[in-house]
C-alpha cells in the first residue's frame, strides 16, 4: 500500500513537471518568478495535458508508462526552460498602495484555505484506505483504466461491445489511471482514490493561481490580468480575468476545460 | 471617490461572502469529520482480500469464487458466464450480477455473450455439461456448482 502510494506520487510530480514545462513553452510563464506564482495551475495543466495524450496514445496503442511520461516530463521541462531563457526580461508595473489591511487580507484568504486543508486532510486519511466500492467507480471506471491498464489500449469488447456499459464516456480518467497502475506495477483499487484526490488538489491549485493577487491594484502580471480573490466570480462584471485567457490563447485552455 | 465607494461595496461583499462560507463550514464541520471518521474507522481495518472483494461483495458475489475464477482465466480469454435465471434484488438479476463482477474482476479476461465466440465457460451455481460442449479442460471449486470450462478447440 504504502510503496504504491509512493509510487503515484511519483506519477504525479511528473504529471506536474509537464506542466510546468508547458507553461514555459507556451509562453504563460515567460519567467522564473511568473512560473513560481503559475506553479500551482502547472498540476492542473500536466493532469489535463497528460489524460489527453494518453487517451490519444491509447487509441494507436501506444500505452504511457514508466518510459513515455518521464520522457514527456523532461520533455516539456526542456522546452520550457529554453523559452524562458531566451524571453527578454520585463519590468513589472509599479504596484499601487492596497488600501485593505495586509492582515485583513491575510485572514480573508487563509481561513478558508485552513478549512479546506481540514477537510482534505480527513478526506487524504480516508482515501488511502478505502476500497473500491462506488458501483459507477468499479462497473464503469475502475473497468475501463484496468482494461487500458491490461491491454495498453482500447482493447475489444471492453471499448467496443454493448455488453459493457458507459462505451461513450472518456478515455481522459482512466488513461490517467492506467497510467497510475503501470508506474504502480498492479491494479490497486485502493490507492487509486488518491488520484481522485490528484484532481480536487488540481482544481483547487488552479482556482488559486488563476484568482490570487498578481501585484499591483491591477493586479498583473506582465501583460495578463488576475482577478482580485477567489471570490471574484461575483464581482467578475468589474474584475475579469480576460487578459490570462487571451495570453493564453494558444494553449487553449477552453479545450483543456472540457475534456473529462 | 466613486472608487472609494466601489472598494467599500466590493469588500463588504467579500466580507459577507467569506462570513457566510465560514459559517456553513463550521455548521458543517462535525457532521462531515465524524462521516469521514467513521468510514475510516471501517476501512482500515480492512484486509487486502476485503478490499479486493468490497465491490463485489455489494452484489452478494462470493470473492472466494471470483478468486477460484480469476487464477483459472488467461489474458484475452473469451469468458462466457452461465448463471441459471434467477433474481437477486429488486432491480438487478443474478445473471447481471455476475456479468458485473465478472467483467471487473476477470480482467484481463473479456466477456462474450454469445456462446459459440467464446473459448472459457464460467459457470456460477450452474452445470456446464448441460451446454452441450466438448470441453478440453474443466475445474470445480470443490463440491459446489463453481467450474471454469475450456472449450474444446477454441
Amino acid at each position: 500500500m504504502i510503496g504504491h502510494s509512493i509510487e503515484l506520487v511519483v506519477v504525479n510530480v511528473l504529471f506536474w513537471c509537464v506542466g510546468l514545462g508547458l507553461l514555459g513553452a507556451l509562453g504563460i510563464a515567460r519567467s522564473v518568478g511568473e512560473l513560481r506564482r503559475l506553479a500551482p495551475l502547472g498540476y492542473a495543466v500536466g493532469l489535463a495535458t497528460c489524460g489527453i495524450a494518453a487517451a490519444d496514445l491509447a487509441v494507436v496503442h501506444v500505452a504511457v508508462g514508466r518510459l513515455t511520461l518521464p520522457v514527456l516530463a523532461l520533455g516539456a521541462l526542456v522546452l520550457g526552460w529554453r523559452r524562458i531563457a531566451t524571453q527578454p526580461t520585463t519590468s513589472r508595473p509599479a504596484s499601487e498602495p492596497r488600501r485593505t489591511s495586509r492582515t485583513i487580507r491575510t485572514l480573508l484568504v487563509a481561513l478558508p484555505f485552513v478549512g479546506i486543508a481540514v477537510m482534505f486532510g480527513f478526506l487524504l486519511r480516508l482515501l488511502a484506505v478505502k476500497p473500491l466500492v462506488e458501483f459507477d467507480g468499479w462497473v464503469i471506471w475502475a473497468t475501463r483504466a484496468r482494461a487500458l491498464y491490461e491491454f495498453g489500449y482500447p482493447a475489444s469488447p471492453v471499448f467496443t461491445d454493448p455488453t459493457y456499459p458507459a462505451l461513450q464516456h472518456p478515455l481522459l480518467l482512466p488513461s490517467l489511471e492506467a497510467i497510475d497502475f503501470r508506474f504502480m506495477g498492479a491494479f490497486d483499487g485502493t490507492v487509486v482514490h488518491l488520484q481522485l484526490f490528484g484532481f480536487a488538489l488540481a482544481l483547487v491549485g488552479a482556482a488559486w493561481t488563476l484568482h490570487r493577487p498578481c501585484g499591483a491594484r491591477g493586479h498583473v502580471v506582465g501583460d495578463r490580468r488576475c482577478s482580485d480573490i477567489p471570490l471574484s466570480a461575483a464581482l467578475e462584471l468589474r474584475r475579469r480575468p480576460a487578459g490570462l485567457f487571451r495570453g493564453a490563447r494558444r494553449v487553449r485552455v477552453g479545450r483543456l476545460g472540457s475534456v473529462g | 471617490m466613486v472608487r472609494l465607494r466601489v472598494d467599500r461595496v466590493e469588500a463588504v461583499v467579500i466580507c459577507v461572502t467569506v462570513a457566510i462560507a465560514a459559517a456553513s463550514f463550521l455548521t458543517n464541520v462535525g457532521r462531515m469529520t465524524h462521516v469521514l471518521s467513521h468510514e475510516y474507522a471501517i476501512y482500515s481495518k480492512y484486509s487486502n482480500a476485503d478490499r479486493r472483494h468490497a465491490a463485489t461483495d455489494q452484489l452478494q458475489i462470493p470473492g472466494d469464487v471470483l478468486d477460484f475464477y480469476a487464477e483459472r482465466v488467461a489474458k484475452g480469454d473469451r469468458v462466457y458466464f452461465q448463471v441459471d435465471p434467477s433474481g437477486l434484488s429488486a432491480n438487478m438479476t443474478l445473471e447481471q450480477a455476475v456479468a458485473f463482477a465478472g467483467r471487473f474482476y476477470l480482467l484481463p479476461a473479456v466477456q462474450t455473450s454469445d456462446l459459440a465466440n467464446a473459448n472459457t465457460v464460467v459457470s456460477f451455481q450452474a452445470d456446464p455439461g448441460v451446454l452441450g460442449l466438448h470441453y478440453s479442460a474443466q475445474e470445480r471449486a470443490g463440491l459446489q456448482l463453481f467450474f471454469v470450462s475450456k472449450i474444446e478447440g477454441r
